[in-house]
């Protein structure tokens, strides 16, 4: 249920936040880790996040999964800051990119869903205002339409196409340079 | 933008679609299908979407960032004339694809891309492998630069052909220009950007041309270009400035900036002129670096060139040539080619005996080139007497000397170094590999008060002398 803390001292020792799902379920996560969504500091700077922060659009199937994207990119903020401060020597930048390929892989591991999901990630991200999630799960939507033809892309993502023989003529030829 | 609550969407677990054919992606906010085809990265790919159906039509128009790679010039001006939104775009970058693009569809290009005021502006031929990109442009081969009075950010890379700024406006927002290939006039296109604050001029200026950058709020200079007669620079708060030139003549500079912090001027001698020594050592390159907090270094790359009979310049000369001959650090690429290269150093440690650092990277041979022994009496070898001169290096405190063949003259250069050196406080020595370092070693010995390093592949080995 609430999933709350992460093994990051700092982070553990700072204030938390309740997120309030649709579904009504509650989940406590770090300060640093909620704000990662823009929406969510907005509403900490407001004071306004006692007695938790509901977010109706938001099922607890898909915060959960949102809120283990937080945590992950929130403890890498965390690094970045923390190496960035000190000297960048080698042994540093080397801790940096094993974490930049750990969290690469995070991140592919993470966008392995259905595509119902995906689109529901999208929306949250979205109205979470979180531009890395916003960011990485369109670009999958991006990737999955790159050099395909406009029949593929319909039958793939089930769009029904109503434009009628003419209209679909005409486009082409507006847009005769992009089928070239 | 609210998914819609448990409506006619039952997610089943094992659906990679959209469950019972709803369209989740013609179901987002246009503002989230727009980020998506932002994230295509390609103006074709997003404009084909528009016959997917009627709420893409026309979508991709919207977009605030246009790339276009590998298209025909015709192809993005009918692109470009598509877009009739109010909104200015944030960026444009094109890579044309064209054989044998003329500068008039260059010139429209440009007016069609000026009309959407883009904030950012990249236009660029696909010339990465044309052989030919060197070759200077036909006198008549010139392209209208439109003015862009909204535009930041300037990169224009387009090959043999030159480019001849707007009659009449200001660059009034431009804070930072890139002109690579494209031949300019300094003189004309500079003055009408006065909020510059990066620079970049790459193989753009005519061979036998100024470069004229006069600009109050430049911060950051690169400059790469051939055969220039003057190089004038006054940028009262110029931080960084990297400039590397072909010369073949004296280049006439003058330079005002008293706030830089970081300075690489670099002179290649190529062609036509030689700055030698001895009639035997060519200066192929002379670099200056003024990095804040290190050592003002000399680099000089040279080599052994028995067939040189002119010297245009002596080493002090080529030297003098740089903005800043001032320096602590010398470091010496040297080709040998087999020769004695003691007396050529000795030289060139005169011209300015008050260094600190010294690194010698030694080649014997280069790809082209086999070495043989050279003669008894051969010029390298010149003034016999060169094993005892005395050269006071009273500043000289570290020495590092890179892929040290072992041979006798090699040995006495160590020597003499390390007798005339009398602060020096650390040697490193790098042989060739499978060289003994038996000698090395006995030298070693007799200067205790010098960390004599012997190092392999950058790994130190053995330490002598202090501590």
């Amino acid at each position: 249920m609430a999933s709350a803390g992460s093994g990051d001292e700092k982070a553990a020792a700072a204030a938390m936040i309740t997120l309030i799902s649709s579904d009504n379920e509650k989940f406590e996560v770090t300060e640093a880790t909620a704000t990662l969504s823009q929406t969510i500091r907005h509403m900490i700077e407001d004071g306004c996040t006692d007695g938790g922060v509901p977010l109706p659009n938001v099922t607890s199937k898909i915060l959960a999964r949102v809120i283990e994207y937080c945590k992950k990119h929130a403890t890498a903020a965390a690094g970045e800051e923390g190496s960035s401060s000190s000297f960048s020597d080698a042994a540093f930048l080397e801790v940096d990119r094993a974490f930049l390929e750990e969290l690469e892989e995070f991140d592919d591991a993470f966008l392995e869903v259905d595509r119902a999901t995906l689109f529901d990630l999208i929306l949250a991200a979205n109205y979470l205002d979180i531009k890395g999630l916003l960011n990485l799960t369109c670009q999958k939507v991006a990737d999955s339409v790159k050099g395909k033809t406009p029949e593929q892309i319909r039958e793939m993502y089930n769009i029904v196409n109503d434009l009628t023989p003419e209209e679909e003529a005409e486009i082409r030829r507006e847009t005769q340079w992009a089928f070239e | 933008m609210p998914p819609q609550q448990g409506s006619r969407r039952r997610r089943a677990e094992d659906d990679d679609g959209g469950a019972e054919g709803v369209d989740r992606l013609s179901d987002l906010p246009e503002e989230l299908r727009l980020h998506i085809l932002g994230r295509l990265n390609s103006a074709r790919d997003a404009a084909r979407t528009s016959v997917l159906s009627r709420r893409w039509r026309g979508l991709w128009t919207g977009l605030p960032e246009l790339t276009f790679r590998g298209v025909a010039t015709g192809s993005v001006e009918a692109a470009l004339a598509q877009i009739t939104g109010p909104t200015a775009l944030d960026l444009l970058d094109v890579r044309i694809r064209e054989p044998a693009v003329t500068p008039g569809r260059v010139s429209s290009l440009l007016r069609a891309a000026a009309r959407l005021g883009p904030k950012m502006l990249s236009i660029g031929g696909d010339d990465d492998d044309d052989p030919e990109k060197w070759s200077r442009p036909e006198a008549h081969s010139t392209f209208d630069l439109p003015c862009l009075e909204r535009t930041t950010s300037l990169e224009i890379s387009i090959s043999k052909m030159s480019l001849a700024p707007p009659p009449a406006g200001e660059f009034a927002a431009l804070t930072s220009l890139s002109i690579i290939w494209g031949r300019i006039d300094s003189r004309a296109l500079l003055p009408l950007c006065p909020c510059l604050h990066v620079l970049v001029l790459d193989m753009c200026l005519w061979p036998g041309s100024d470069a004229i950058v006069h600009l109050p709020l430049l911060e950051e200079l690169v400059l790469n270009a051939e055969f220039l007669d003057c190089i004038d620079i006054e940028a009262p708060v110029l931080k960084k400035v990297d400039v590397e030139v072909l010369v073949e003549d004296e280049l006439r500079v003058s330079f005002f900036a008293p706030r830089v912090e970081q300075f690489d001027w670099c002179l290649r001698y190529e062609y036509n002129i030689d700055v030698a020594f001895g009639q035997l050592w060519r200066m192929d390159s002379v670099r200056g670096l003024h990095i804040q907090g290190q050592l003002p270094c000399l680099k000089i790359q040279l080599s052994a060139d028995p067939d040189l009979i002119v010297e245009d310049w002596d080493f002090a000369e080529g030297v003098a040539q740089l903005r800043f001959p001032n320096f602590s650090a010398l470091e010496l690429d040297i080709l040998t080619k087999g020769h004695v290269f003691g007396p050529m150093v000795l030289h060139l440690l005169q011209i300015r005996p008050v260094i600190r650092r010294l690194r010698i990277s030694l080649e014997e041979n280069d790809e082209c080139t086999v070495n043989f022994p050279c003669s008894e009496n051969c010029r390298c070898k010149q003034p016999n007497n060169w094993r005892s001169e005395s050269v006071p290096l009273t500043n000289l405190e570290v020495v590092e000397i890179v892929d040290l063949g072992g041979k006798d003259h090699e040995l006495d250069f160590l020597k003499l170094l390390l007798q005339c050196a009398t602060v020096l406080k650390r040697m490193t020595v790098r042989l060739v590999d499978g060289v003994s370092s038996k000698e090395i070693r006995r030298i070693y010995k007799k200067y205790p008060n010098v960390e004599c390093v012997e190092e392999e592949q950058n790994r130190e080995v053995v330490k002598w002398g202090a501590n």
